[in-house]
């Protein structure tokens, strides 16, 4: 912990620039509204269901900013924040959940890996994509994302000894945030921390405050240039939490009580950077009005774009799914092409009744 | 942009697969101005307490449910006589209209899922229910009707086949090897509909609802009447027969004299429980007659001008538990799964209340901790909030073991059902006076019947009664009881 929850200075080491620390204070606060507009949305049934990360602002917008443009990212499904902070459009970064023909974004523009629902699948890709650049000689550094619940998968485990046998350069972010779902810390490790899971592979763990913005730059920052520097795969552990329920469709409040909450509330990753800032005199009302109206900005772009209904073409589900459609495909393309010109024969005059 | 429109926002899914929601609190008024994204109103779905921000921003025009009410997904929620910077599709321009399609449409959802897949494939699909109206002959003579299986493969035709009330057996197929296309249930639906049907005969059905409603309310008002009712005019019964008809009509449907009453979803989960509680628990009961004459004497002595002082059930809450840290295992739930009973460190006394939306048993935690004045704020607290549907889920589903005053119900005897997972119930009929002999004599007291159920996995009928007649020796021999807790 480098800045306490009150924002003071701690003795345990140098704080990054301030320059670093206003921008990622503005990636917080984009990254909290954009959690509140997207809840507000999948109560208004425009997403099927949205994971909020608010609370995790601090792991997310980190490990988006301590990445060089070359390098990769592999979230999961509340790591839409991260993928906004690391230039992803909004709109595109939610319509995975809103169920848009194409469910989602271009992973080649921003190098942002899809968002991964199953847990822990991202990571062996992760480790894959570190290896495969060490090969090419590239300079790229991949960080993957995971929560706590997803260190008892098999694939977390599978990825941490490949990549530590291949010296492949990936920075591991487990974001503890205490509950797998429902289900408790207690109930998934029984080790002393998760950090500790990297010693069995042969990869360095170490455990930073979640909620601390400084932290994890300095953390983060220092574990990709060792990857890049060819030191190999490192397993970060952020203490966090998540302020909301799993998902809209969790009650958390059955799985955990109000004082634990409103104990995490006393350490929200946010008040605590703005005080250091406005402390330091390097946030004032002027500027903090500025961040706030882009944040603003962002939420509106993101109504905007989710409400807009998009027409979907039928004929889409059979394409990109093959480079070569398989027969089955193509006769079943042809039924459906049958069955929508008989549609616009029959029903000339109740067209919007007959389909698209 | 000042151009206003009328925007009707469509109750959705609130929490992936979810079919209704019940209207906790509006928190918004007919002629408000809200803004986008502002909370309008507190619902209640079968996973938690959610509060609906407004997809538009405006004055309010209508809210279309009254507090209490029963939503279905899809169905208007609140209308919007919005700015104009309106959102996208999830909007109704007009709801008028939409209502009765909207009604339907569930209507039809919900047997679809009654019916299973795949039963019009084949052909022997369930026979249409008798007098639905909703069905017409089919065109054709049904002697042409081939005896075949029906090449169909998109399930969107079996639904519009279904929706038309055509037999799919008789409409011309023009697809390629003579399957049914949607063109073919259309033409067959047109030819059906334009000569025979009269033009206001879809409407019938909603007709036909709210006349169902307006001879509703006392059955409805039967099911959830809270405690003290004499009858049918409960509170429940006049909010729902006072509001605007849709919600509870929504679901009554009546044909022919017999009516259709859906379980809310309340109703639903209280079913699932109790079914399981009766079909997983062998249980047992015990009763015994209680004179609870002293107790009775004790709690009004213990009056004092400022303070009425705890209540009989205060009294016997706190017995109650004593009993338990005595009786541990009759305070247990039992792990089937591993052949374990599990004994909790303390003692969440659940109390059994009739609430506005039915039966609930809220827990006073931490029992064992309590004098009987805490006790007894604590058991008026819970029930308070309980009444007014407003207990916590902690409080919902922590009971360790359950109370029962169905006493104050006026009888005298019940053989409840357990609160599963728990594994006992203790039950008090009303205190009324009869005669008993008194040291030989014939004298009036104040009697009660205590019944006692148990699931007879946990203990034999030794324990059980052991337990039972501790509670009854503290409710005879109150002081006695009282200085040794």
């Amino acid at each position: 912990m480098l800045l306490d929850p009150d924002g003071r200075p701690t003795a345990a080491g140098a704080l990054p620039p301030v320059e670093d620390l206003v921008r990622g204070y503005a990636g917080m606060v984009v990254a909290r509204r954009f959690n509140e507009q997207a809840s507000a949305l999948v109560r208004q049934g425009r997403l099927a269901v949205y994971p909020s990360s608010s609370g995790q602002e601090a792991c997310q917008v980190a490990a988006a900013h301590v990445l060089a443009d070359g390098d990769w990212i592999f979230p999961t499904y509340r790591d839409t924040a991260a993928v906004v902070a690391r230039g992803v459009d909004p709109v595109e970064t939610l319509v995975l959940l809103k169920g848009d023909w194409h469910s989602g974004y271009d992973p080649y523009d921003r190098h942002v890996a899809p968002l991964t629902t199953p847990l822990a699948t991202q990571l062996p890709h992760a480790a894959g994509v570190a290896h495969a650049a060490r090969l090419r000689g590239e300079p790229t550094v991949v960080l993957a994302l995971c929560g706590d619940g997803a260190t008892s998968e098999g694939d977390f485990h599978e990825a941490l000894n490949f990549a530590a046998v291949f010296r492949a350069p990936v920075v591991f972010l487990v974001q503890n945030n205490r509950y797998a779902i429902s289900v408790p810390l207690s109930r998934q490790t029984a080790a002393p921390s998760l950090a500790h899971k990297g010693v069995g592979y042969g990869v360095p763990g170490e455990q930073v405050d979640g909620n601390d913005l400084a932290a994890l730059l300095t953390v983060l920052s220092g574990a990709v240039a060792r990857a890049r520097a060819g030191e190999g795969p490192q397993l970060v552990e952020a203490h966090t939490y998540r302020m909301q329920a799993h998902t809209n469709a969790d009650d958390a409040t059955r799985y955990r009580s109000d004082e634990e909450v409103a104990a995490w509330v006393a350490r929200d990753p946010l008040v605590r950077l703005e005080a250091y800032l406005r402390a330091e005199g390097a946030l004032d009302d002027a500027r903090a009005a500025t961040i706030a109206a882009d944040a603003e900005d962002v939420a509106r772009r993101t109504r905007d774009g989710i409400n807009e209904d998009v027409e979907p073409d039928p004929e889409d589900l059979f394409r990109h799914v093959y480079s070569r459609p398989t027969p089955q495909l193509v006769e079943q393309l042809a039924m459906v092409r049958d069955e929508l010109a008989r549609d616009a024969l029959a029903a000339a005059p109740t067209r919007q009744e007959a389909g698209r | 942009m000042s151009t206003a429109t009328l925007r009707t926002f469509l109750l959705p899914d609130l929490g992936e697969g979810l079919t209704e929601a019940s209207v906790v609190q509006w928190l918004v008024a007919e002629g408000d101005v809200v803004a986008v994204d502002q909370a309008v109103v507190e619902v209640e779905t079968a996973k938690s307490v959610v509060e609906v921000p407004s997809p538009y921003a405006g004055r309010v025009g209508e809210l279309h449910a009254a507090e209490g009410q029963l939503v279905d997904v899809g169905r208007p929620l609140i209308t919007i006589l919005a700015d104009g910077d309106g959102a996208g599709a999830a909007d109704v321009p007009d709801a008028a209209g939409s209502g009765a399609a909207g009604e339907r449409e569930g209507e039809v959802y919900r047997e679809e899922e009654r019916a299973g897949s795949g039963n019009v494939l084949i052909g022997y699909g369930t026979p249409p229910p008798a007098g639905s109206g909703r069905r017409r002959p089919p065109r054709g003579a049904l002697s042409a009707v081939p005896d075949r299986p029906i090449k169909v493969i998109s399930p969107i035709v079996r639904r519009l086949a279904r929706e038309a009330g055509l037999d799919l057996r008789a409409i011309r197929p023009t697809g390629a090897g003579g399957v049914v296309t949607r063109s073919d249930v259309r033409a067959a639906a047109a030819a059906a509909r334009a000569p025979v049907a009269p033009p206001g005969d879809a409407v019938g059905g909603s007709a036909g609802v709210s006349g169902g409603v307006s001879g509703g309310p006392s059955a409805v008002g039967a099911s959830g009447a809270p405690g003290p009712v004499s009858s049918g005019g409960s509170a429940v019964a006049a909010s729902a027969a006072g509001a605007e008809a849709g919600g509870v009509a929504s679901g009554v449907t009546s044909s022919g004299g017999e009516r259709r009453i859906p379980l809310t979803g309340f109703q639903k989960a209280a079913a699932a429980v109790l079914t399981r509680s009766r079909a997983e628990i062998p249980e047992a009961t015990v009763w015994v007659d209680v004179d609870a004459t002293a107790l009775w004497e004790l709690r009004e002595a213990s009056r004092t001008p400022g303070d009425d002082g705890p209540g009989l059930l205060a009294h016997v809450a706190r017995f109650v538990v004593r009993a338990l840290q005595e009786f541990p295992v009759l305070n247990a739930r039992l792990d089937v799964e591993r052949g374990e009973i599990v004994v909790p460190g303390t003692v969440n006394l659940g109390i059994a209340v009739q609430g506005e939306l039915g039966l609930v048993a809220p827990a006073v935690l931490g029992a064992d901790a309590l004098t009987t004045a805490a006790l007894d704020a604590a058991i008026r607290e819970v029930v308070g909030r309980a009444r007014a549907g407003r207990s916590t889920p902690a409080e919902l589903s922590a009971g360790t073991f359950t109370l029962n005053n169905y006493g104050g119900l006026g009888v005298d005897g019940s053989a409840p059902i357990i609160n599963h997972p728990q594994v006992a119930m203790l039950g008090l009929g009303r205190i009324i006076d009869r005669p008993w002999v008194v040291d030989g004599q014939v004298v009036p007291r104040k009697i009660t019947q205590m019944s006692f159920v148990f699931d007879h996995r946990v203990c034999d009928g030794a324990t059980a009664a052991a337990f039972m007649r501790r509670v009854a020796e503290s409710i005879e021999h109150p002081v006695a009881a009282i200085v040794r807790l």
